[in-house]
């Protein structure tokens, strides 16, 4: 008996499962995160080995997630130097046609080219813990973005679906109430924040998660 | 392109049954990747990262698999679509004999050594078993070996053979 007739034969197992099923979004965290809850792992791969739809359910999730992960590596590779040296080229042209732009124009408002610079260069971070608990308020963080007049919060579910859609904070702080939370455990939440300033426009934070544990 | 990979990845996760349902399963993965874009361009401004969109895909993959499932089971006898004409009736009883018996022998493992021979079996390498685990390598490759081997000296003495 080889290791793949023992492949085929476990894939061949056809039966329905009689327990309650685990959350696609479970699975999909296992398979594409790399920290993972203590005894999480464990657990979703001892369900593999007793129950074949949970199985099979497995198996489509490592195609999907190999094929996330060829889009993810594609998005993130850094380009060729070959590739890369027309780009570079047409960044100082650029840069040098900005410059030559702004020394032939007088600032309206002494201020207006910080408030530029400020949002230009404004890169926004999560300050808070990748993870909440399911019973209680949950506070999200950010770096406070300079000239910032308020900020704007976007949350949603693992399906996308908005749970906050751009509540407005002059703080660089969010407070998520433990109703929002309640009956999320498993799930990641996606959040964002953007940065609002007075004449410029906004600079939106990336995407950042929060995970919802168990109480 | 996505259509193409998203076919491809589906067919080779489907459990066998469901193959002849193989266009129904996408058409409820695309109608959720659109479904969710929207929501991502009104909430984000910004198009669905295709990370996301597979992750989209798989949920609404799951979800129709279950559906599906669920409408197999009501139905005696199974619906001609359940046979994909590859294998006799005895042929598929014999596999799903070899199955359960595989199953039964993984309960009997050690805890880590059923874990690697479970990855083994679901068709992940050794380092991707190490990742799945938290593993080494090292450790990986030899919880896998060890799983492997208990496994079929429990099938042997149980006289299966696949």
């Amino acid at each position: 008996m080889n290791d793949d007739d023992l492949v085929d034969a476990f894939a061949q197992l056809d039966e329905a499962s009689s327990i309650p099923a685990v959350d696609p979004a479970r699975t999909w965290d296992a398979l594409t995160r790399a920290n993972h809850a203590d005894g999480e792992m464990a657990a979703l791969v001892d369900r593999v080995a007793r129950d074949p739809a949970y199985a099979a359910e497995w198996r489509i999730g490592v195609a999907f997630a190999a094929e996330a992960e060829r889009d993810a590596s594609r998005v993130e590779a850094p380009p060729s130097a070959r590739a890369r040296w027309p780009w570079i080229a047409a960044a100082i042209a650029a840069g040098l046609a900005l410059t030559w732009s702004l020394s032939r124009r007088a600032p309206p408002d002494a201020s207006a080219p910080d408030a530029v610079r400020a949002a230009k260069s404004a890169k926004i971070e999560a300050t808070s813990p990748s993870r909440a608990r399911s019973n209680e308020p949950a506070t999200l963080s950010w770096t406070p973005v300079a000239r910032a007049k308020q900020y704007r919060v976007f949350v949603s579910d693992n399906q996308l679906r908005p749970i906050i859609d751009g509540e407005a904070t002059t703080d660089e702080r969010f407070s998520l109430d433990a109703a929002v939370l309640t009956g999320r455990e498993g799930e990641t939440l996606l959040w964002r924040v953007e940065a609002e300033f007075a004449t410029e426009p906004p600079v939106a934070s990336p995407t950042f998660r929060v995970f919802v544990s168990p109480p | 392109m996505f259509e193409a990979r998203l076919r491809t990845a589906t067919r080779r996760g489907c459990p066998r049954w469901a193959l002849p349902h193989l266009d129904d399963i996408l058409q409820q993965a695309r109608a959720a990747i659109h479904d969710a874009s929207v929501r991502h361009r009104r909430t984000f401004g910004a198009e669905l990262p295709p990370s996301h969109q597979w992750r989209v895909a798989y949920t609404a993959t799951i979800d129709e698999i279950r559906r599906l499932s669920i409408r197999r089971s009501e139905q005696l006898p199974p619906e001609p679509a359940d046979s994909d004409g590859a294998e006799s009736p005895e042929q598929r009883s014999y596999a799903s004999q070899i199955g359960r018996a595989i199953r039964e022998c993984l309960s009997r493992l050690s805890v880590m050594r059923r874990h690697g021979a479970t990855l083994r079996l679901q068709g992940h390498s050794i380092k991707e078993a190490a990742r799945v685990l938290g593993w080494s390598t090292k450790k990986a490759d030899n919880m896998i070996y060890r799983g492997m081997d208990d496994l079929r000296t429990c099938l042997e003495r149980k006289g299966v053979k696949p």
